[in-house]
């Protein structure tokens, strides 16, 4: 079907064209047909896969049937895009309506041309300015763009593309209108959005300042655009979200806190009593030592930690065994079972000489909620808990003197 | 009620919650290491981080495995929240791919230091497991940010 246009004659950029006279020199409308014109290309047209959004448009012409680089990169600024609604009609000069009536200007980019993503997203604008170095930046509702190759004049032309849509706007995208500037490194003409990653990517070693490129209000509108690229959260994704905090928040406090585990006599509460095996072959009853501060360890021979507390304990010991009663007791939390030979050799090793009790039921462990070795308890002459230390006391032999001076009241 | 699809900003969001609350798990681990106090994480003498913690296993070199894993779950954390700003590249830092590499590492190593505590040690720290399983999760959904990338 051919248009009627309103002025009952056709319009200069649909009458035919003499292409044998100067086929190679594309005059103005040369090309442009109506929906459903005939089409003038004689040779078939080939079966080549649309252009799509995250497609490079360079490599893409590089696969059209002759396409080369080159041969897009130079053609002449004297050629007109390829636009078969008989409605609009693109040049460098503009988008234009059939009455002739600007719609747009176009943005001309210096060569060599930079392809950006919003130009990348507009087929029409891309194929445009792949032939004339260009950027027709065109915009419209519903916009049913056409492509196919064809040949001209020997070099490929990119395509030629139809829309049915009404121009309203020469900026794609939401609104936002992102004026080109100019890398500061090569001169490249660079949308003000893409000037960051321009530099990242082609001069990562370019001391370059962002602020020096960009003006404040591009800087913003930058900002505002990155801010409207971030992944969208949805509102079920943020439900879940909030119960997974709330849920993971609960089960780490838990195991921090740890209600449910053992707790141990506290400061100020009397101690548990217990009678244990000695390694020495007796027996040992903590109450017997009533009417004397008793410093009352918790310890494991293959612990390190314990290793390292006994040679302190010792030095206590030296000084305050005639006025306080030194008890170790074996809980076996870590390494091989512990037997009574293994805490006298332990003894020897570390010069320690007072009493070594062991564990092996663990009942004395659990009365004293004993989780962690050396945990050192101070009891006063009753038997009551007057501190106690967790690991190794910060502080060493003063610490431990400290207390046991306390517990004397000296 | 139909459910809605959950989109990739999700799952970005997902994953740094997954990766701060191991930040913080990796944290307490390390505290612990450098001053250990008792009761915390221990229920009993099978669920007890001291005895992993007092194990030749919790340190190389003299560096705790919690600080190499607060330092992974950092990482993690970092490269999840460049995800969720839409970050494309930190660097030479791919955020989707390198979220699946180091939650991937961190996972292998996650399983080997596991199976040390459940048939060495004979004992299980609950802090290290649940660091352990929020690793997975992140390796989960890295894995579908990934997938739902394409190559």
């Amino acid at each position: 079907m051919v248009r009627d246009n309103a002025r009952g004659s056709l319009p200069a950029w649909k009458k035919p064209v003499d292409q044998g006279s100067n086929p190679c020199v594309p005059t103005p409308f040369s090309d442009l047909a109506g929906p459903g014109d005939a089409p003038r290309d004689p040779k078939p047209k080939e079966d080549v896969p649309p252009l799509r959004s995250h497609d490079d448009p360079v490599a893409h012409a590089k696969a059209l049937p002759g396409g080369r680089r080159d041969g897009l990169d130079h053609v002449p600024h004297d050629g007109l895009p390829r636009v078969r609604d008989p409605r609009v009609r693109a040049s460098l000069e503009g988008v234009h309506d059939a009455e002739g009536e600007l719609l747009g200007r176009p943005h001309v980019a210096a060569p060599p041309f930079h392809l950006d993503d919003e130009v990348r997203d507009d087929r029409a604008a891309t194929l445009a300015r792949l032939r004339h170095d260009a950027s027709v930046r065109l915009h419209g509702f519903g916009a049913a763009i056409a492509r196919e190759p064809e040949e001209a004049c020997g070099r490929p032309v990119a395509a030629r593309h139809g829309t049915r849509a009404t121009f309203i706007s020469v900026h794609k995208g939401r609104g936002r209108r992102m004026p080109a500037t100019k890398c500061p490194v090569c001169g490249v003409s660079v949308k003000a959005e893409n000037v960051e990653r321009h530099l990242r990517n082609q001069h990562p070693h370019a001391p370059v300042d962002l602020r020096a490129v960009l003006s404040d209000e591009e800087i913003r509108r930058v900002e505002a655009a990155k801010k409207a690229e971030r992944p969208v959260l949805s509102r079920r994704g943020k439900q879940v979200a909030g119960i997974a905090v709330v849920v993971l928040a609960v089960v780490i406090v838990l195991a921090i806190l740890n209600p449910f585990g053992n707790v141990g006599p506290g400061i100020g509460q009397i101690a548990p009593d217990f009678t244990r095996p000695t390694s020495t072959g007796g027996t040992v009853t903590l109450s017997s030592f009533r009417g004397f501060p008793v410093l009352l360890e918790f310890m494991d021979v293959d612990c390190p930690a314990c290793q390292n507390e006994v040679t302190v304990l010792a030095s206590v010991y030296a000084d305050y065994s005639t006025r306080v009663r030194f008890l170790s007791v074996d809980v076996n939390l870590i390494g091989a079972e512990d037997t009574a030979s293994r805490v006298e050799t332990f003894r020897a090793d570390h010069g320690s000489t007072w009493t070594y009790a062991l564990d092996p039921d663990r009942s004395a462990t659990r009365a004293y909620g004993i989780t962690a070795t050396p945990t050192t308890f101070i009891l006063d002459r009753n038997g009551v808990v007057m501190q106690v230390f967790r690991g190794q006391a910060p502080g060493g032999y003063t610490t431990y003197a400290a207390a046991l001076d306390a517990a004397l009241g000296t | 009620m139909a459910r809605t699809r959950l989109t990739r900003g999700d799952l970005w969001l997902f994953a740094a919650i997954l990766a701060g609350f191991a930040v913080a798990d990796a944290a307490v681990l390390t505290w612990q290491w450098y001053a250990p106090s008792g009761t915390w994480c221990d229920l009993g003498t099978y669920f007890s981080c001291t005895r992993v913690r007092e194990s030749p296993f919790a340190s190389v070199a003299g560096i705790p495995m919690a600080g190499i894993g607060l330092a992974g779950f950092a990482g993690l954390l970092g490269l999840a929240l460049a995800g969720l700003l839409g970050v494309e590249r930190l660097g030479p830092l791919a955020p989707a791919r390198d979220l699946l590499i180091l939650a991937g590492v961190g996972g292998v190593l996650g399983a080997v230091l596991t199976g040390i505590e459940v048939f060495v040690i004979e004992s299980v720290c609950l802090l290290c497991a649940i660091g352990f399983g929020l690793d997975l999760g992140v390796l989960g959904l890295a894995w579908r940010l990934r997938r739902n990338e394409g190559p």
